[in-house]
């Protein structure tokens, strides 16, 4: 008899849900306070009571009145390599200022049973000013955001199933409850002397680290050692495949887009470009519409996972060559097989896997850029 | 949730460095968080349910990130440190914790099997041995208990254990084997039962 196999059996639990996950990561980012369950439970599940009218406007509000997200070829199409050593060009010119400022709406993507349509839920919401000088404050803002539906077409099938401002949509094999009722936003600063705090911990902690390194986490690249890559363009693109993982080089326009929320220099941001430039399989879908309704060119690479077949995608403004976000699109389904979470499955391949339900063209998983860049005005200022 | 100006992260605990030794900088934690929620999470639902892990495994990384200045890399590694940080947040939910282990306990043996399909092939043959050993495992001491679990549900060695829970190697020892031996003596006795 084998007891400790007994008591994992017995007291074994699935993992958490998406949505936990992404809280407690915006709790961490936040430093937010510890919640009483008790809190937790009335915002995830007793928020049911928002009037259906405030979930129309939350929904309207947020994903714009714009045309519906269709692709639309132009008349002149650019190949992808054109596109990305254009933004490379347009990236190398553009003056940085006194901070970075960068807005992003991080969200998965579920399906609706009732109704057959697909929303964004998790919707995760950053908005940071990090200064460029070690004399001036960074200031963090988050939030989760509503869920909303992704498309006009899923608009009119969720008003037609009754405009719920609440939704239960399946996660890693269970199924979770999702709202439509946005959160107040939190808001942390962080002062210079905090700053030179952080600085002299990182530094020790990087001293020590080369010392020992098993007792270490896996190390961030510093400030000098991403702009290094500025000039390495092979150890640029290697760090890039490594953080790619198993999605490999299709999966490198997404990781690219991570990398370019960190603020970097101008020559750093083109070399990103000129490295995905060469990346054999990207491919342009051309002119079209992210999911707020914004004009956007649109790069894809092709990557297939669990038997689902995704597009890895970046999309950029057509007129700046910014980034507007990256998104999971599914070109086809694994057949709805639906996979259990089991017990030590790690954390790599718990998310993202469940397509049950979902058509073509169901984004699984978006990344908004509302704003990107740097900029002279402070936060509030 | 507030909404207004909070304050500052560094100013919040009483205990936190200006000037720390070996401690870890902040830039670190979203990758701890990324590596370790997952067990972590599922080290507390083991002893806590899901209900109450959602909140306190989050709460572990917010501990450990603003108590990061009792990190010391000469002592152990980041993971037992993050399972000490859960274990004694576990600790201070010892009544839910019993209650989890009661009512594992009263399960009738066919509704354990439903509600934990898929995990529990190994086991039919000894399903109604569960509530003997969820009344087992409520009965341990909290000291061998925490080794228990931190080993069967957390996964950490001998020397994580004591690194977790700052107490000597050899103590880990002892109170594993004791733990072991009370269980398997509860699940023994009185087949017919």
């Amino acid at each position: 008899m084998d007891e400790i196999r007994m008591i994992r059996s017995l007291l074994g639990e699935a993992p958490p849900s998406d949505e936990v996950v992404a809280e407690g990561r915006r709790r961490l980012a936040a430093h937010a306070p510890a919640r009483s369950a008790r809190t937790r439970r009335r915002l995830w599940g007793g928020l049911a009571l928002v009037g259906a009218a405030t979930a129309v406007a939350v929904a309207i509000g947020l994903t714009g009145g714009g045309p519906p997200a269709t692709r639309r070829t132009e008349v002149r199409p650019l190949t992808a390599r054109q596109i990305l050593l254009t933004a490379a060009d347009k990236a190398a010119s553009t003056p940085v200022g006194r901070y970075w400022h960068t807005h992003v709406i991080s969200s998965e993507g579920y399906h609706v049973d009732r109704g057959d349509y697909m929303i964004f839920g998790a919707r995760h919401e950053i908005d940071q000013w990090i200064a460029r000088s070690d004399k001036d404050p960074d200031v963090f803002r988050s939030r989760f955001a509503g869920a909303v539906p992704q498309t006009a077409a899923d608009r009119a099938a969720w008003k037609k199933a009754g405009s719920p401002s609440t939704w239960r949509v399946l996660s890693n094999g269970q199924t979770i409850r999702q709202s439509a009722r946005s959160h107040a936003w939190d808001l942390v600063r962080m002062t210079p002397a905090q700053k030179r705090g952080e600085r002299r911990l990182e530094a020790k902690m990087a001293a020590r680290c080369a010392k020992k390194p098993q007792a270490c986490p896996p190390a961030q690249p510093t400030d000098a050692q991403r702009e290094a890559m500025a000039r390495d363009p092979e150890a640029l693109k290697r760090y890039l495949l490594k953080a790619a993982g198993g999605g490999g080089s299709s999966y490198l326009l997404s990781v690219a887009g991570r990398f370019l929320l960190d603020p970097s220099s101008p020559q750093l941001r083109a070399a990103v470009f000129r490295v995905l430039a060469d990346v054999p399989g990207v491919r342009s879908l051309g002119a079209s519409r992210d999911s707020l309704g914004r004009p956007a060119t649109v790069l894809a690479g092709r990557m297939t996972q669990n038997g689902n077949v995704y597009d890895s995608e970046l999309l950029l403004d057509p007129v700046t060559y910014v980034p507007l976000g990256t998104q999971m699109v599914l070109v086809h389904g694994n057949g709805g097989r639906t996979v259990p979470p089991s017990p030590g499955m790690p954390p790599a391949q718990s998310g993202g896997l469940e397509t049950k339900g979902m058509k073509p063209g169901a984004i699984t998983h978006s990344e908004i850029y509302l704003t990107m860049g740097w900029t002279n005005t402070a936060y509030g200022g | 949730m507030r909404a207004g100006p909070r304050t500052p992260p560094s100013a919040v605990g009483p205990d936190l460095p200006q000037d720390a030794g070996s401690h870890l900088p902040q830039a670190v934690f979203a990758d701890l968080y990324d590596q370790h929620f997952h067990e972590i999470y599922r080290y507390i639902a083991g002893r806590l349910g899901r209900d109450v892990a959602d909140d306190i495994a989050a709460d572990t990384f917010v501990v450990a990130l603003r108590k990061r200045n009792t990190f010391d890399a000469s002592r152990g590694g980041v993971r037992p440190w993050l399972f000490g940080i859960a274990t004694r947040l576990v600790a201070e939910h010892r009544r839910k914790e019993t209650r989890r282990y009661r009512a594992l306990g009263r399960l009738r043996p066919d509704e354990v099997t439903e509600s934990h399909e898929g995990q529990v092939v190994d086991w039919v043959a000894a399903e109604s041995l569960r509530p003997r050993l969820a009344r087992a495992i409520a009965a341990l001491s909290r000291g061998d208990r925490d080794v228990l679990l931190l080993g069967a549900l957390g996964d950490l060695s001998h020397e994580e254990i004591a690194q977790a829970l700052g107490i000597p190697y050899g103590t880990v020892g002892s109170r594993l084997s004791r733990a072991r031996k009370k269980v398997r003596s509860a699940l023994e006795e009185d087949s017919h039962g």
